[in-house]
């Protein structure tokens, strides 16, 4: 079975935390998951291409031109300033 | 007025004749879901203002004869959709206050054909699940029977089709969303082939198999559906132009694999039943093989959390609501327990380390998966199947075991992998629902969409 620390790693890196309570529940079904989806490694695919996708993707290109519409993205930030979404300070000054 | 097993088609005709105005038409739908939705609860969002406004404008539009198959209907959307100035909570706390800035294409779409949208319905968390119970609201109840799920995860479209509390209703399909719930509420679903409808506007969740599409009373409805929200659209690049010749072909494939260990026998005679009946309406019935069918539920598993766990990095708290300090206690707090095992899962798979033995192994599977249908394509005009392995089960049942819940999607997820078309229609069978599911071949909706009237008939 899959280890809390290797969990609490995961739920870092998905901006997520486990709380005690919960650690052991989700030990045991990611485990049971993991399991289960470790039957493709029955499967030969040396000479088989990935699909990412069934369709055929390229870029769409267009001119950087705004169109008009109504639609007011800004009404959903939990705070702005300016026109601009506020967010806490990333960058730090080691000093 | 009397609204039970009304269709588009059947209320389109009250509507064009006067027998009813589309004002009175929403307001009997209104007070249908005031009476019945307390004990079926289908029901996220009740969009009463909106839909009576609604109902005005396309009783004036029926007025001037600008009428289409849509107008003055009423309709529901699954809340993955976004309605303009409406709630959209993806059955969420995250969004349990998210005001949609913009609509959906096809939301768009249907409101320039004068739709009545009545509200917005209940889903498992940002579409992950296949009961309506990982709602982090509420569970929805299967109009067939209370004690059973409706499916999942457009389990509140497809009980409120079955319900009556809307004509028809929209869904979303990732690994069989609106197929699952379709059979289990014994109406019908159609998951239409990637790249034939537009996903802008509605919540991601693996954007690589996400499709929207109907559900509906009957194969009819589903078509008028269709056809109105498919389209390219210059919003959403995964949209393509494509044109369907006319056949008239009627051969129906039926792999081994799709009756092998794990499906409910009461299922399994009811299709073999439908097959059955099908033969007798002059279809050649031809056996065909799909080989990796046992390995479609494991590559899903790996290549959905993947996409999500990508797909719901954007809601960190900043941009549509909660607070912004804390990025990792606002998605501690406000995802559930499901939606929070899938993105770990994603990110798992495509950490370092675990990529190539998980997420790039998986994407070649699908490649296997994919090959297969080809293969049986070059044989047939459609499969046949069953929609889920097992009846529609009871609250709770499937709690435990997350893999147990999971399988009752095992006859679905390949097509999601395999971008094709599939429809699930009710068999004629006695007692709880049973879905028959139909896959085509890419882009073929019309001859998917024929034989499974042949049926419905």
């Amino acid at each position: 079975m899959i280890s809390s620390e290797e969990i609490k790693n995961i739920a870092k890196l998905s901006y997520l935390e486990i709380k005690e309570g919960e650690m052991e529940e989700m030990r045991k079904s990611f485990s049971s998951i993991l399991e289960y989806v470790k039957k493709l490694q029955e499967l030969n695919t040396d000479d088989i291409e990935a699909t990412p996708s069934v369709i055929e993707l390229e870029s769409v290109m267009r001119e950087d031109v705004a169109k008009d519409n109504d639609c007011d993205l800004m009404s959903s930030f939990s705070r702005s300033k300016n026109n601009y979404l506020e967010v806490k300070k990333i960058l730090y000054n080691e000093d | 007025m009397k609204i039970e097993n009304l269709t588009i088609k059947s209320a389109h005709e009250g509507l064009k004749n006067g027998d009813f105005t589309s004002v009175e038409l929403t307001t009997a739908y209104l007070k249908k879901i005031e009476e019945k939705d307390e004990e079926i609860r289908a029901f996220v969002t009740v969009t009463k203002d909106l839909a009576l406004k609604q109902a005005k404008e396309a009783d004036e539009m029926i007025k001037r004869g600008e009428m289409t198959m849509l107008t003055g209907i009423p309709c529901a959307f699954k809340d993955n959709y976004l309605i303009k100035d409406e709630k959209c909570t993806a059955s969420s706390k995250f969004l349990e206050n998210y005001i949609a800035p913009y609509n959906a294409t096809v939301v768009e779409k249907l409101k320039k054909q004068g739709a009545v949208f009545l509200g917005k319905t209940n889903l498992d968390e940002f579409a992950m699940g296949s009961s309506c119970e990982k709602s982090a609201f509420f569970a929805t109840k299967n109009p067939r029977d209370l004690q059973r799920v409706p499916g999942g995860s457009s389990g509140g479209s497809a009980a409120a089709v079955a319900a009556d509390m809307c004509v028809y209703a929209l869904g979303t399909d990732t690994g069989g969303s609106i197929r699952q719930p379709a059979s289990f509420c014994g109406v019908v679903g159609l998951k239409p082939t990637y790249g034939t409808v537009s996903r802008n506007g509605i919540i991601a969740f693996a954007s690589s198999l996400d499709q929207a599409g109907p559900i509906t009373k009957n194969v009819t409805d589903a078509q008028i559906v269709f056809e109105a929200i498919k389209g390219v659209d210059e919003y959403d690049s995964t949209t393509v132009e494509y044109v369907e010749e006319e056949s008239n072909s009627f051969k129906i494939g039926v792999p081994k694999e799709y009756f092998a260990e794990g499906l409910d026998e009461k299922v399994k005679e009811s299709i073999m039943v439908a097959i059955d009946q099908y033969r007798k309406m002059g279809a050649e019935i031809v056996d065909v093989s799909l080989p990796h069918t046992e390995y479609a539920l494991a590559c899903y598993y790996i290549i959905a959390p993947a996409e999500a766990s990508a797909n719901l990095a954007r809601f960190d708290g900043l941009r549509y609501g909660q607070n912004i300090d804390g990025i990792i206690e606002n998605r501690t707090n406000y995802f559930g327990s499901e939606v929070k095992k899938r993105i770990m899962l994603g990110t798992y798979t495509l950490s370092s380390g675990y990529y190539d033995a998980f997420y790039k192994k998986a994407l070649k599977a699908r490649t296997l998966i994919k090959n297969d249908f080809e293969e049986a394509f070059k044989k047939v005009d459609v499969i046949l199947g069953p929609t889920s392995p097992c009846l529609p089960f009871k609250l709770g049942e499937k709690q435990e075991d997350p893999m147990a819940m999971y399988l009752s999607d095992i006859y679905t997820v390949s097509v999601n992998l395999a971008g094709l078309p599939a429809i699930s229609i009710p068999s004629k069978n006695e007692g709880l629902p049973i879905g028959i599911h139909l896959i085509g071949q890419p882009f073929k909706e019309k001859a998917l969409l024929k034989i499974a009237n042949n049926y419905d008939r």
